[in-house]
C-alpha cells in the first residue's frame, strides 16, 4: 500500500499526469482517421458504454475509499471546501460520458445509413405548462431537500476574521478560479489574469461564427465534427477543469506540488531557478553578456512570439488544416488559428518551464511586458 | 390546445412530487431537531434542575432556620396575641368602620360643593375686572355678586375641611387599633425577607411551584417557532463596549455567550457541581458586580481568550491542559483544535496569562503568582539581555560588569567558568553555553574548545586596570561570619554548597538576588573582595550591590570569611591547550560571512595570532551575546541577538521554528521545549557552526517552565480600553520596579511580601545567642528590617527622602543595616509614592504639626506618656532607656521629623492592626467608668481625669506631647558605642528576668 501511495504520489505530479493524459487524449477523442482507427484497435471507446462509466466510477470510488484510508487524502478530499470538487469530478464525467455515450450511437447509426436518435425521438418535446413548470418544481424540492442535508451534515467551512498578517498558505482562489491561479503560475497577471480569461469568453461567443455545419447540428455525434468536439473538450478538460482539480487537491503550502498521499509540508523547498529565453540564449548558450539595447536583447523571444502567431497559421493551413482553410476562408480560419493558438500557448508554455526553467520568452520587466 | 398532447405521465409527475415533498419535510423536521439538540440547551436544562434543588434546599434551610430563631417566633406570637386581642375589640372596629365610611361620604359632598362655588367665584371675578377695567357689565352688581359669593366660598370651605378632619380623627382611631398588628407583621417580613426571595425564584424555575398559567406559559414558551417571545432556553451573552475585539479593520464590541453553557458560573453554591455549571473559584475577585472584575464589564473572554461567540464545545477554542485532558474531550464532547482563531482559550495551568491583557505594566501582581513567578524569572534569568521585551526596555545589564574582570579573576578560571559555570556554583544564573544538543560532537567540542580561549583572551585584553587598596587590618573569621549572618546579606546571597529541593518561588529567588557565595574564595582575592565590600559601585558602576557602610574592621573580618568559602571550584579541570589550526577555522568561518573565500583566505594569513585571538573574541561575544547580561568594553551599544519578546503572546505557532522535531505543533509545546532544551531545534538539521541555535541553557525545571511559559504567553500589547490604576501612575510604575529590581523585598515587607532574610535571622538569632529554635522564630520580627506596610502614610516623605540618602540607626537594638543605595533623587521620590500610592496618601506638602503646650490635651497626653513609662523601651534623644537592650525602641526625639501625626495617633490607638506581631502595647487610656475610682482619679491625675472617656482626644494629646520631645536625632554613634562594648548577644537567657520583659517593644 505504501508503494502505491508513492507512486500515485509520484505519477500526479503534473509534468508526469499531464503529459500521460496529453498523449492519450488524441486516442480517446480522435482528430483524425490515424487516430480514430487506433481509437478503434486499444477500444477506448469502451469508455462511452455503460460498462465504461460503471468501471470508470468504480476507479474514482475506489480511490477515494483509498484515499480516506489516509490521513493526507482524507484532509484533502473531506475538506468541507473541497467537497463540491469531488462532486464535480463524478459530474463532469457524468455529462461527458452522456454526451459521448449518445454521439457514439448516433454515429453509428448514421454510419448505417439510418436517421440519428434524436430524429426520431419525442421525448425532446416538453410542455411548459403543466410539464416542465411541475419538473421544475420537483427539481427545487429535491435541490433544497439536497441542500438541507449538506447544511446539517457537513458544518460550514468558516475561518476566523481575516488578518493580514496572517493569511492562510496556500491562499487559494475560489474553486471556479483555481484554473486561472494555476495559469499565474506560468503567466504574467495581466496575461493569465485579464486576456487569457477575455479571450476565453470571446472564444467561447465565437464558437458558432466559425462552426456554421448545419448537416450536423441538432444530434449528438462525434465522428462528424470531431475536430470542434476534440479541441473544445481539450480547452474544457484539460485545461479548466483539470487545473481546477490540480489547484484544489494537488497545491500545498507556497503553491507546491504535493502528491495526494503526501503530507503538506509548510517547509518543502523546490528548485525555482526559472530563467529568461536571453539569459537561455546570450548567457547559457552563447556565453556573452546581455545586451543593453532591448530590442536587441528580446529579439529572439520576439522571434518566437511572432513567428508562433505569424508564421504557424499560413503553415497549418498548408498542411493539417488544409481541409479546414479551404472550407472557413482566410478570416474565419485566421480567427480560429489564433484562438486555437492561443488555448495550445499555455501548454506549451508549461512544457518550456518544466523543462528549461523558462520564465519569459519576451522579459522587458522594464515596461512590465512579460510574455 | 389538443387536450391529449401530453408527453409526460402526470401521474408518475405527481408521485415524484409527493415522494419529494415528503422527503422534503421530513429533512425540515431532521433541521429542526437538530437545531434543538444543541449541547447548551441540555446545559441549561440540567443546570436548571440543580437550580430548583438548590433552591428547594435554600428555601427548606431557611425555614428552618426561621423556625429555630427565637426572633421570628416572638414575632409569630406577639402576632397572634394582637390578633386575639383584636377580636375583643372587634366591635368597636366594626363601629368605627361604619362612621368612617358615612363620614367619607360627608367629605365628598362638601369638597364637591366647594368646587362647584369656586367655580361660581371665579366667573363673577373676572366678569367684575372686565367690568371695572374694560366698562363690558355693570361693576356695582358685579361687584356685589363677588363679594357675595366670596362669603359663601369660605363657608363652604370651612365645612369641607372639617369634614376631613372628622375622617382623619377615625381613621387615626382604627389604625392605632391595629397598629401593634402592622408592626408585628412588619418584624415578620423583615425576617422572612431572604425566604421570600428564595420562594419567588423558586416559583420561577419549578414547574410544580408554579401557578397554572405560568404552568402552562413555561409549557409552551420553548416550543420552536413560538420560542422567538419569551424563551426560558435561550442563548446568554454579554457584550462589553468598553473592551472590543480587533477585527484588523474594524474594533467591536466583546460579545460572551459563555454563560449560555457555563449558568452557574457566577453564582455562589455550585462549587462541586460538574462542568459547566460549576461556579468560578474566585468569586471575590472576579465576576460578581462587587468584586473589581465584573463580569458585565468584563466578560469572560478578556481574560480567558477564546472564541466568546460560541455555543459549542469545540467551537468556544477550549483548550485543554494537556493530551490526555484532549483524548478524554474528545470522546466526551469530540473536542477538536479550532484551527481556524487565532486566539484559543488559555489551558487552565496558563489562566494568568490573561491578567496581563491589562495589567501588564504591572511589576508584582498580587494573586497572580504563576505570572509573577514568571516574570521574576525572566528578570532573574536576563531574558530581556538578548531578547527585546519592551516592558523591560532599558533595564541595566543583569550580570557582572566585565570591564575590569582581570583584577578580579584569573583567566583559567574564567575560561572554565564559561564553559561550565554550573560545575563551580550549583545555582548560578549564568546559563550553559557549549556542550549542549547541538553542539557536543567531538568537531563541535574542538572547536568550542578554542572559542572559549578568544573570548577570555577579549575579556582580558579589554580589561581596565583597577586599583586594589591593599587590606589595613587583619582579618578575623569568625566576626566575618557573624556579620554575613547578622546585616543582612543573607537577604540577596546564600551560601549554599549543594542543591536543596527548594521550589523556586518569589521568596526563593529574593536570595537568587546576588550570586550564592559558595566558592567565592577560590574565585577572587582576599583583595578584591575588601574593595568590593568597600565600594562596590568603584568596581561596578551599574551594580545593585549596595554599599553597607562597612568599617575597615568589618570588610577585613568579612573579606577573611568570604575567603574560606571555597567550595569545590573546579577541582581536576584543566584549561585544554590552544590549538591554531582550529583557531584558523573560526576566524576563517568569521571572515567568510564578509567576505570572498579569495580575500577571506588572504586576510586569515596575514594575521597574527594576537590578531585572530582578539578578531574571533569579538565576534563571539557577538555571536553568543554576551553582552546582553555584561558590561563588555566595546559592545556598549550593541543590539540584542534574539528575536523580540514584547508580543510573544499573540505569535501564531505556525511562525514558530519546530525544526523536524516531532513535538506538537503549538505555541505551548514550543515554548516548553525551547526553554527547557534550547538548542533540541537543531536535531537532524544540516547547518554550519554558526547558523546553529545558541540560546543558553538555563537549567529550568518544569514548574519555572510553566511560570515561565505563562509569562510569555501574556506579552501582547493589551488593547482593551480598560487601564488598571497602577498602570497609569509612571512613578509608582517606576517604584515597583526600583523595589523589585533592588530586591528590597529580601528584608523588607512590601505589600504584605518579602523579608526573605527573616529565617537567616533567625538562624543567626539561634547561634548568636544561644537561645532554642521557637523562642529565635518568636522574636525574628523584632531583629529584622522592618515591615513596611503603611510606609506611605506613616513617614514623612522628606523625612523619608533624607533616610534614603543617609540612612542611620532608627531601631537601636537592630544589627541588620539598612545599606546606602545610590538612586538620583527621581528614583527615591518614585519609591516614596509609590509607598504613598499604597496606602492612598497622595499629599507630598503637608503643613508641619503644631503643638500647643497649653491645652489640657498636651498635659493629659505628658501624663500618659509618664504612666504609660514609654521611657522603658523607647531612647529619649540620648537618655537610654531604662530597660535593657532587648526591648529598646526607636528614639521619640525622632518623631517630630520622621512620622505624620495622623499615624502616631492610628497607631498609639491599635498597634496591632498596623503591624500585626509588634511589641508595642497600646497605651493605656482611661474610661469614663475607670476614673470614678478615686484611686485611679489620683492615679490618672486631673489633667487625664477631665478628658476621660474622650479617647481620640487623650490619644491626640499624647501624640502632641510625642512631637515636642526634645533631643539629639541621629543617636546611631551613642548605640554603636553601647554594642560595640557589650556585643550583641543581649537575648541570652536570663533566668530573674523573664517574667514581662517582652511586653514593650519598638515600632
Amino acid at each position: 500500500m505504501v508503494e502505491l501511495k508513492h507512486f500515485i504520489n509520484g505519477i500526479s505530479h503534473p509534468t508526469v499526469i499531464l503529459t500521460v493524459i496529453l498523449f492519450i487524449y488524441p486516442f480517446i477523442f480522435p482528430p483524425t482517421n490515424w487516430f480514430e482507427k487506433w481509437n478503434k484497435r486499444l477500444k477506448f471507446d469502451f469508455f462511452w458504454t455503460k460498462k465504461g462509466l460503471i468501471t470508470v466510477y468504480t476507479f474514482f470510488i475506489g480511490f477515494m475509499i483509498i484515499g480516506v484510508q489516509d490521513e493526507n487524502a482524507k484532509h484533502i478530499l473531506l475538506k468541507p471546501d473541497n467537497v463540491p470538487i469531488v462532486g464535480l469530478l463524478f459530474l463532469v464525467h457524468f455529462f461527458l460520458w452522456l454526451s459521448m455515450n449518445q454521439g457514439m450511437k448516433n454515429d453509428k447509426l448514421i454510419d448505417a445509413g439510418e436517421k440519428p436518435n434524436e430524429y426520431h425521438d419525442p421525448k425532446d418535446k416538453v410542455l411548459v405548462w403543466p410539464d416542465l413548470v411541475y419538473i421544475e418544481l420537483i427539481a427545487l424540492v429535491l435541490l433544497m431537500a439536497f441542500l438541507l442535508v449538506w447544511s446539517i451534515g457537513l458544518e460550514a467551512p468558516l475561518e476566523q476574521p481575516a488578518n493580514p498578517t496572517n493569511s492562510p498558505n496556500p491562499a487559494k482562489a475560489p474553486w471556479y478560479f483555481l484554473g486561472l491561479q494555476e495559469m499565474l503560475v506560468y503567466f504574467d497577471p495581466w496575461l493569465a489574469g485579464v486576456v487569457f480569461p477575455t479571450l476565453m469568453i470571446i472564444g467561447l461567443m465565437a464558437i458558432p461564427y466559425i462552426d456554421i455545419n448545419r448537416e450536423v447540428s441538432g444530434f449528438y455525434s462525434f465522428k462528424h465534427r470531431r475536430i470542434a468536439a476534440s479541441i473544445f473538450i481539450f480547452g474544457w478538460l484539460w485545461l479548466w477543469i483539470n487545473l481546477i482539480m490540480v489547484g484544489t487537491f494537488l497545491r500545498g503550502p507556497n503553491w507546491n506540488f504535493f502528491g495526494p498521499f503526501e503530507y503538506w509540508d509548510l517547509h518543502k523547498l523546490e528548485v525555482l531557478t526559472n530563467i529568461n529565453l536571453s539569459d537561455l540564449i546570450y548567457i547559457k548558450l552563447l556565453g556573452v553578456g546581455l545586451p543593453e539595447n532591448i530590442l536587441l536583447r528580446e529579439i529572439f523571444g520576439f522571434i518566437v512570439f511572432f513567428g508562433y502567431f505569424l508564421i504557424m497559421p499560413p503553415l497549418l493551413a498548408k498542411t493539417v488544416f488544409k481541409k479546414l482553410h479551404q472550407s472557413m476562408g482566410n478570416f474565419k480560419y485566421g480567427v480560429f488559428i489564433f484562438l486555437v493558438l492561443s488555448m495550445v500557448a499555455l501548454p506549451i508554455k508549461m512544457y518550456l518551464r518544466w523543462i528549461f526553467n523558462l520564465k519569459y520568452i519576451i522579459a522587458i520587466p522594464e515596461f512590465f511586458l512579460n510574455i | 390546445m389538443d387536450k391529449q398532447e401530453r408527453h409526460y405521465n402526470i401521474f408518475k409527475l405527481n408521485r415524484v412530487f409527493a415522494i419529494s415533498s415528503i422527503l422534503f419535510l421530513l429533512l425540515l423536521i431532521w433541521t429542526f431537531a437538530d437545531d434543538y439538540s444543541r449541547s447548551w440547551r441540555t446545559y441549561q436544562s440540567e443546570f436548571r434542575e440543580m437550580e430548583i434543588v438548590q433552591t428547594d434546599s435554600l428555601l427548606k434551610l431557611e425555614e428552618k432556620m426561621l423556625n429555630e430563631m427565637s426572633e421570628y417566633q416572638e414575632a409569630l406570637s406577639l402576632l397572634k396575641t394582637v390578633e386575639e386581642s383584636l377580636t375583643e375589640k372587634d366591635e368597636e372596629l366594626e363601629r368605627f368602620e361604619d362612621e368612617l365610611s358615612s363620614l367619607d361620604d360627608d367629605k365628598y359632598a362638601a369638597s364637591q360643593e366647594y368646587i362647584s362655588v369656586k367655580a361660581e367665584y371665579d366667573v363673577a371675578k373676572y366678569l367684575y375686572e372686565e367690568a371695572v377695567a374694560k366698562g363690558h357689565g355693570d361693576p356695582e352688581e358685579t361687584g356685589s355678586k363677588l363679594e357675595r359669593l366670596e362669603a359663601s366660598l369660605l363657608q363652604h370651605r370651612l365645612k369641607s375641611e372639617e369634614a376631613e378632619q372628622k375622617y382623619e380623627d377615625i381613621e387615626e382611631q382604627i389604625l392605632g387599633i391595629k397598629a401593634d398588628k402592622k408592626a408585628a407583621q412588619d418584624q415578620i417580613s423583615r425576617l422572612r425577607r431572604k425566604a421570600e426571595v428564595l420562594g419567588k425564584k423558586l416559583q420561577k424555575v419549578d414547574p410544580d411551584e408554579m401557578t397554572f398559567g405560568n404552568r402552562l406559559g413555561n409549557s409552551i414558551r420553548d416550543l420552536p417557532v413560538l420560542d422567538f417571545l419569551a424563551p426560558y432556553y435561550k442563548i446568554d451573552q454579554i457584550v462589553i463596549k468598553d473592551i472590543t475585539e480587533d477585527l484588523n479593520f474594524a474594533n467591536v464590541p466583546k460579545v460572551d455567550r459563555c454563560t449560555t453553557c457555563h449558568m452557574g458560573i457566577a453564582t455562589p453554591g455550585y462549587e462541586d457541581a460538574p462542568q459547566p455549571h460549576t461556579t468560578h473559584p474566585d468569586l471575590e475577585l472576579y465576576l460578581l458586580s462587587e468584586s473589581p472584575h465584573p463580569k458585565e464589564s468584563f466578560g469572560c473572554t478578556s481574560c480567558h481568550s477564546g472564541r466568546g461567540r460560541g455555543t459549542d464545545f469545540t467551537y468556544s477554542a477550549h483548550t485543554p491542559r494537556n493530551e490526555e485532558q484532549a483524548k478524554e474531550w474528545e470522546e466526551k464532547y469530540g473536542w477538536h483544535e479550532l484551527h481556524y482563531w487565532d486566539t484559543p482559550m488559555f489551558p487552565v495551568q496558563y489562566t494568568e496569562a490573561g491578567c496581563f491583557k491589562c495589567h501588564n505594566q504591572e511589576i508584582y501582581l498580587e494573586g497572580a503568582d504563576k505570572l509573577s513567578l514568571g516574570t521574576n524569572l525572566i528578570e532573574r534569568a536576563g531574558c530581556f539581555g538578548c531578547h527585546t521585551i519592551e516592558r523591560y526596555q532599558d533595564k541595566r545589564r543583569i550580570g557582572p560588569d566585565l570591564n575590569r574582570i582581570a583584577s578580579k579573576v584569573s583567566k583559567d578560571w574564567t575560561y572554565l567558568w564559561i564553559r561550565d559555570p554550573k560545575a563551580f556554583r550549583h545555582n548560578s544564573w549564568m546559563p550553559k553555553f557549549f556542550e549542549l544538543e547541538n553542539n557536543s560532537s567531538d568537531e563541535d567540542v574542538a572547536r568550542t574548545n578554542q572559542e572559549l580561549h578568544a573570548i577570555v583572551h577579549y575579556l582580558f585584553n579589554n580589561s581596565e586596570d583597577f586599583s586594589l587598596n591593599d587590606v589595613p587590618r587583619w582579618g578575623d573569621v569568625t566576626r566575618g561570619e557573624d556579620l554575613v549572618n547578622s546585616l543582612g546579606c543573607l537577604g540577596c546571597h546564600r551560601i549554599e554548597n549543594e542543591p536543596t529541593d527548594e521550589v523556586t518561588s518569589l521568596q526563593s529567588l529574593r536570595r537568587d538576588h546576588g550570586p550564592n557565595l559558595v566558592g567565592v574564595g577560590a574565585k577572587t582575592s582576599r583583595e578584591w573582595i575588601y574593595n568590593w565590600l568597600k565600594e562596590p559601585k568603584r568596581f561596578s558602576p551599574e551594580t545593585t550591590m549596595p554599599n553597607l557602610r562597612l568599617s575597615n574592621q568589618e570588610a577585613a573580618d568579612i573579606a577573611a570569611y568570604l575567603m574560606t568559602l571555597d567550595g569545590n571550584g573546579f577541582k581536576g579541570q584543566e584549561v585544554p591547550s590552544q590549538n591554531n589550526l582550529e583557531l584558523d577555522k573560526i576566524v576563517l568561518s568569521f571572515l567568510l560571512q564578509m567576505n570572498s573565500d579569495y580575500d577571506s583566505r588572504i586576510m586569515l594569513s596575514g594575521m597574527e595570532e594576537k590578531e585572530k585571538l582578539d578578531y574571533t573574541g569579538e565576534k563571539l561575544i557577538r555571536f553568543y551575546g554576551c553582552f546582553g547580561c555584561h558590561n563588555i568594553s566595546g559592545f556598549e551599544d550593541e543590539k540584542p541577538i534574539g528575536i523580540e519578546l514584547t508580543e510573544v503572546g499573540i505569535k501564531h505557532a505556525d511562525k514558530l521554528d519546530f525544526g523536524l522535531l516531532k513535538i506538537e505543533h503549538t505555541k505551548l509545546a514550543w515554548f516548553t521545549q525551547k526553554l527547557l532544551h534550547p538548542r533540541s531545534f537543531d536535531k537532524d538539521k544540516v547547518k554550519t557552526a554558526y547558523e546553529k541555535l545558541r540560546m543558553p541553557n538555563f537549567d529550568f525545571d518544569e514548574a519555572e517552565v510553566e511560570a515561565l511559559s505563562t509569562a510569555l504567553l501574556g506579552f501582547e500589547k493589551a488593547s482593551y480600553g480598560v487601564k488598571p490604576a497602577r498602570s497609569v501612575n509612571p512613578d509608582v510604575h517606576e517604584g515597583q520596579w526600583l523595589v523589585r529590581e533592588f530586591n528590597c523585598q529580601g528584608c523588607h515587607f512590601v505589600e504584605g511580601d518579602g523579608g526573605a532574610v527573616r529565617p537567616t535571622i533567625t538562624d543567626w538569632l539561634r547561634s548568636a545567642n544561644g537561645i532554642d529554635q521557637e523562642t529565635a522564630e518568636e522574636v525574628t520580627a523584632d531583629f529584622s528590617p522592618p515591615d513596611l506596610n503603611s510606609q506611605g502614610s506613616k513617614t514623612q516623605p522628606d523625612w523619608l527622602f533624607e533616610f534614603f540618602k543617609k540612612p542611620f540607626i532608627i531601631r537601636p537594638s537592630l544589627k541588620a543595616r539598612m545599606p546606602t543605595f545610590h538612586f538620583t533623587d527621581d528614583e527615591w521620590n518614585s519609591i516614596i509614592k509609590y509607598f504613598q500610592f499604597l496606602d492612598g496618601q497622595e499629599l507630598a506638602y503637608e503643613s508641619p504639626h503644631h503643638v500647643d503646650i497649653t491645652t489640657s490635651s498636651y498635659k493629659a497626653g505628658e501624663k500618659l506618656q509618664e504612666l504609660g513609662e514609654c521611657n522603658k523601651c523607647h531612647f529619649y534623644g540620648t537618655t537610654f532607656p531604662s530597660q535593657t537592650a532587648d526591648t529598646w525602641a526607636p528614639n521619640l526625639a525622632l518623631v517630630k521629623e520622621r512620622l505624620r501625626p495622623e499615624w502616631v495617633s492610628a497607631w498609639l490607638d491599635d498597634p496591632q492592626s498596623m503591624m500585626k506581631g509588634t511589641k508595642m502595647p497600646a497605651p493605656s487610656i482611661p474610661t469614663l467608668e475607670e476614673v470614678q475610682d478615686p484611686d485611679v482619679l489620683e492615679f490618672v491625675g486631673e489633667d487625664v481625669a477631665a478628658l476621660a472617656g474622650n479617647r481620640s482626644v487623650l490619644i491626640n494629646g499624647l501624640t502632641d506631647y510625642l512631637y515636642t520631645i526634645p533631643g539629639k536625632i541621629d543617636i546611631s554613634r551613642e548605640v554603636l558605642g553601647y554594642f560595640s562594648k557589650n556585643g550583641y548577644n543581649f537575648l541570652q537567657p536570663v533566668e530573674d528576668e523573664e517574667g514581662d520583659e517582652w511586653d514593650d517593644e519598638e515600632w
